[in-house]
């Protein structure tokens, strides 16, 4: 061990270094203590020893346990944040366009097969729709059941939405709990207006007429 | 102009003076108070009191004048969290609630650059004295931990040691 050899003039420069060493790491008696302390009380290089060794514990514990544990100077993070950034973004990147092709390949079989073995009627798309929208609408499903759909009939998409939507014997508040309760899942313009013309009595029409 | 007034020091003075010495100022306090809140607290003091008293000082003496401020600031926070800590003492039943020594600070004061340095130097480190270095930086043992465990004797792991922080702090260099 070549390297411990009888410390001289080094070991004396470096005195101030390990006791504020010690000091900081709390390997110092009482007395060791209080005598430094004193000492840091009019000593300018004592002070600036013990920042030197908060420095040096800190640098070193940071470079044993892993860079991304240190917490840099904005000035400093912001640059090494930036090229790391940018080289994630790039392989997400390039990630996400390969994933986008692999999904639209697929989805576009799925398709091809589908229509070339069960071709999908119009029906089947509304009923779905039909299905989303109760669902996203929070209706009872009770209320609810998409076996009762048929699809050679596209009118049972339109009567469950009439259901739903404007239910006779709730006058006009079922169109305006679907608007109230959910902004987002405000009934298309059709709707109203097919729910205004069952229920609006004509313009100029009583019921004496 | 009243005498406080004609205390205060320039903002863009102290402003200078803060870029110039807040981070060794920290670190000096981290190292007397081992609390990154209350070294921030003593700091904050120190420069309030700077803003306030600075221009009576002279300019070659404001490093220290700074240094000695806030570690009266320090020893002031120091004496209350002895006190407080040994009110919650007593309150908790004896549960010790004093950092370990050479505790982990709340906050890391240094930059990539230097953790890079020191990590090279660590390196080029002999392993005995890489050893120590890691038991009692990184697992933070006492030194006669670290002798009992490499059943080595206590001056050999001082030495190793010292050796070891000596090299350290050359590969700060510039950080000085």
């Amino acid at each position: 061990m070549s390297d411990e050899r009888p410390l001289t003039d080094a070991r004396r420069e470096t005195d101030a270094d390990w006791l504020a060493f010690r000091y900081q790491a709390g390997e110092m008696s009482a007395d060791e203590t209080a005598e430094f302390e004193r000492l840091l009380g009019d000593n300018q290089p004592a002070r600036e020893a013990l920042a030197r060794a908060v420095l040096l514990s800190e640098a070193v514990a940071a470079a044993a346990t892993g860079s991304q544990a240190i917490e840099t100077p904005n000035h400093v993070r912001r640059p090494i944040g930036r090229a790391m950034t940018w080289g994630q973004r790039l392989a997400w990147t390039a990630l996400g366009a390969a994933a986008s092709l692999v999904f639209a390949w697929g989805l576009d079989a799925t398709r091809g097969a589908r229509q070339a073995g069960h071709p999908a009627s119009p029906a089947d798309d509304l009923s779905g729709l039909a299905i989303q929208w109760r669902a996203a609408g929070d209706f009872n499903a009770g209320d609810f059941n998409a076996d009762d759909f048929n699809a050679d009939d596209d009118n049972d998409v339109a009567a469950a939405v009439d259901h739903d939507a404007c239910d006779s014997s709730t006058d006009n508040h079922s169109a305006v709990a679907v608007r109230d309760s959910s902004d987002d899942l405000a009934a298309p313009d059709w709707l109203l207006a097919a729910v205004g013309e069952k229920q609006m009595p004509p313009m100029g029409k009583t019921d004496g007429d | 102009m009243s005498w406080a007034d004609e205390c205060q020091i320039e903002p863009a003075v102290v402003a200078a003076l803060y870029l110039e010495h807040a981070d060794e100022l920290r670190r000096f306090l981290f190292g007397v108070l081992r609390d990154g809140h209350a070294a921030a607290d003593a700091m904050q003091s120190a420069f309030a009191k700077l803003v306030e008293q600075g221009q009576s000082v002279k300019v070659e003496s404001r490093k220290s004048w700074l240094f000695t401020v806030a570690y009266r600031e320090a020893l002031a926070l120091k004496r209350r969290q002895s006190v407080e800590r040994g009110a919650i003492e007593k309150l908790a039943g004896g549960i010790s609630s004093a950092p370990a020594p050479g505790g982990s600070p709340q906050r890391r004061l240094i930059e990539w650059e230097t953790v890079e340095r020191v990590r090279r130097a660590l390196e080029k480190l002999p392993a005995e004295q890489r050893d120590v270095v890691r038991l009692k930086i990184t697992d933070q043992m006492t030194f006669a931990a670290i002798a009992e465990q490499l059943k080595l004797p206590l001056g050999t792991v001082l030495t190793r040691m010292q050796l070891a922080l000596a090299k350290l702090r050359r590969a700060l260099g510039d950080d000085r």
